[in-house]
């Protein structure tokens, strides 16, 4: 039997005709940008504008069909204009998942996931899409999922999970998660006295395994602690191409951090993290001394650093009627300090407003102080469905 | 002069009387439970009226699906559509949709956000609280018997309850909730006991902000389904979609 027919053939076995249901969700999202060039930076055109703007246009939808207890259909696409004329459509997921017995899940197709537990990072996010840590909340909800086949399996609060993926296939290339070629990832994660442990590991062409764990942990009614720790090879290219002797080999990334609420009902989240793909201090001297004004950086991703300091000031009330926000990356290698402060303003049940800043600093040398974006001033209106 | 054995008696009893007062408590606290969806495993649909005064500022609507000491909210108005909130124990995670994972929450960022989200979690007060007996009082009509019920598990939303409930039968009238510093949060006002599955069930709640007077929110139990849920329902590896 063809292997469309026998998966039909299976959905259909598991299916029953009753309870079926259908949940969906809608959003549009228009955003202006202006943004302040860094005409001192190395990467910046020859001639830059000082100030450029750009509009930002989106219109996504979810769907979810729960055909039975058993069989679950998602969906969900992106439609996206940047400029007028240039329209493109995404599919963030689009899989089916079948349950054939209490104990087990099978699901095919495009899936986001959701491995990590780090706030800004998360490197034991095997699956997961790239985070952004100026953006951990995805405003835009742009992020996309994973093409793959998985199996998850449950008893009581441990759950393992198997996942044969192509990080390659229908996902914009980013981060070294998404290189091509094929990913073999499994996860254990259980709760053990209230401690939220799992333990990953992964194996993909070209690649020796990668391994590591995360654990979450509330301490008494306001702070929460977590930690991820990922072995893995060097997949930076920045780093084979600066790094010299550092280029190839193992390294380690981890993320520490915790999460407090006050009674005030602010909420603080910080995280220091260390990225295993980051330039060392000789490689990114090497960066600057090759970039020349006007020479485009040769890879679409901008390089990273080692070390950094995340912190996040916000309301712990996501519904409140006016949330401010306030971030800060800090990066320790070099001084570097990206910071972003945010008003979002729920002007009904189905409309928000939202203004965001974001400020690149740091010595003239280093990551931010060398970007060749200065700062950002966003506004943006959202309505739900 | 009392006589010995008379001495020895009355110890008894003054040792024992609190022991019997707890177990009253309890019982009734568990009488009162009963009236508030007390089966081993059922999903409801709910809606939360929010009023500012006597204008309705927000409708929102929530599917519960409850497990023993589990449960699993999916938020489904426009604003919030495809957030979740699970609870295991004393463990909470918020799975918001936009970010593709789970967070790991502290009970006091529970009750953030709509104020009733932390009511919705845990319908059943003896999950989360031991009682003791705390005097008599008529509400409207009814003789009540005032339980004070104070938090043993981190888990739970409020460190204290004064819980006023029906003295025949233990049906819940009035609840009054306090942080841990002694400040009153909350009201909330149990009304319209309906019959679902054939049991007779508090279908609807008012709840009053103490804190800003004019606004109440009032919670409406639309359906309630007693049924077998698998446990894969309630794994964190799974609530999130």
């Amino acid at each position: 039997m063809p292997a469309v027919e026998a998966a039909i053939a299976l959905v259909l076995a598991v299916a029953t005709p009753t309870a079926a249901q259908v949940t969906w969700r809608a959003r549009a999202i228009d955003e202006i940008t202006s943004t302040r060039a860094n005409t001192t930076s190395p990467f910046a055109p020859a001639t830059p504008d000082l100030w450029t703007a750009a509009n930002d246009l989106l219109a996504a939808g979810d769907l979810l069909w729960d055909a039975s207890s058993r069989v679950r259909i998602g969906a969900a696409a992106l439609l996206r204009a940047r400029q007028p004329g240039d329209v493109r459509a995404r599919a963030r997921e689009a899989y089916v998942r079948l349950a054939p017995a209490s104990w087990i899940d099978l699901e095919a197709g495009k899936r986001l996931a959701r491995w990590g537990t780090g706030y800004a990072f998360s490197p034991t996010g095997l699956l997961d899409p790239p985070r952004d840590p100026t953006d951990p909340t995805d405003r835009l909800a742009a992020q996309e999922g994973i093409v793959a086949l998985r199996a998850d399996l449950f008893r009581g609060p441990t759950a393992f999970s198997l996942a044969v993926a192509a990080p390659g296939i229908d996902r914009p290339p980013s981060g070294p998660q998404a290189t091509g070629g094929r990913l073999v990832a499994a996860r254990l994660r259980t709760t053990v006295a209230g401690a939220d442990v799992a333990a990953v590991v992964s194996a993909g062409d070209g690649r020796t395994p990668s391994w590591g764990g995360n654990v979450t942990y509330v301490v008494g009614r306001r702070f929460e602690v977590h930690g991820e720790a990922l072995v893995h090879d060097v997949r930076s290219p920045w780093r084979t191409l600066l790094d010299g002797g550092h280029g190839g080999g193992r390294t380690m990334s981890a993320v520490i951090g915790g999460q407090y609420t006050f009674d005030r009902g602010i909420n603080i989240v910080v995280e220091l993290y260390r990225d295993g793909n980051g330039l060392t201090t000789d490689g990114w001297s090497r960066l600057i001394a090759g970039a020349r004004p006007g020479a485009p950086l040769p890879n679409a991703s901008r390089p990273t650093r080692q070390t950094f300091l995340f912190a996040r000031a916000s309301s712990a009330d996501i519904d409140a009627r006016l949330v401010p926000e306030v971030l800060i990356i800090a990066g320790l290698d070099d001084g570097s300090v990206t910071s972003v402060a945010g008003l979002s303003a729920r002007l009904s049940t189905r409309l928000q407003a939202y203004v965001r800043a974001t400020s690149l600093d740091g010595p003239a040398w280093s990551a931010d102080g060398s970007a060749p974006v200065a700062a950002t001033i966003t506004a943006g209106i959202a309505a739900r469905f | 002069m009392i006589r010995r054995p008379t001495a020895v008696a009355l110890m008894i009893l003054a040792l024992a009387a609190p022991a019997v007062a707890q177990d009253d408590a309890a019982r009734l606290l568990e009488q009162a439970d009963r009236f508030r969806a007390d089966w081993p495993s059922l999903r409801l649909t709910t809606r939360i009226d929010t009023y500012d005064g006597e204008r309705l500022t927000e409708s929102a609507a929530f599917e519960v699906a409850l497990k023993g000491e589990d449960s699993l909210i999916t938020f489904l108005s426009p604003r919030s559509k495809g957030q979740t909130l699970l609870m295991r124990g004393d463990d909470m995670w918020l799975y918001l949709p936009a970010v593709a994972r789970g967070v790991r929450i502290t009970p006091l960022q529970r009750l953030a956000g709509n104020t009733s989200n932390g009511d919705l979690a845990r319908l059943r007060f003896a999950v989360d609280y031991s009682a003791s007996l705390g005097g008599e009082e008529t509400i409207g009509d009814t003789a009540c018997v005032v339980l004070e019920l104070r938090a043993r598990r981190p888990s739970a939303a409020y460190q204290r309850v004064r819980y006023a409930v029906r003295k025949e039968d233990g049906l819940p009238i009035r609840a009054e909730y306090f942080l841990a510093s002694g400040r009153p949060i909350k009201t909330a006002f149990f009304e319209d006991v309906r019959p679902f599955a054939g049991r007779p069930t508090v279908a609807r709640i008012v709840i009053v902000d103490e804190i800003r007077k004019a606004s109440k929110s009032v919670m409406v139990f639309e359906r309630i389904v007693p049924q077998p849920i698998d446990d894969r329902v309630f794994s964190p590896s799974r609530a999130g979609g």
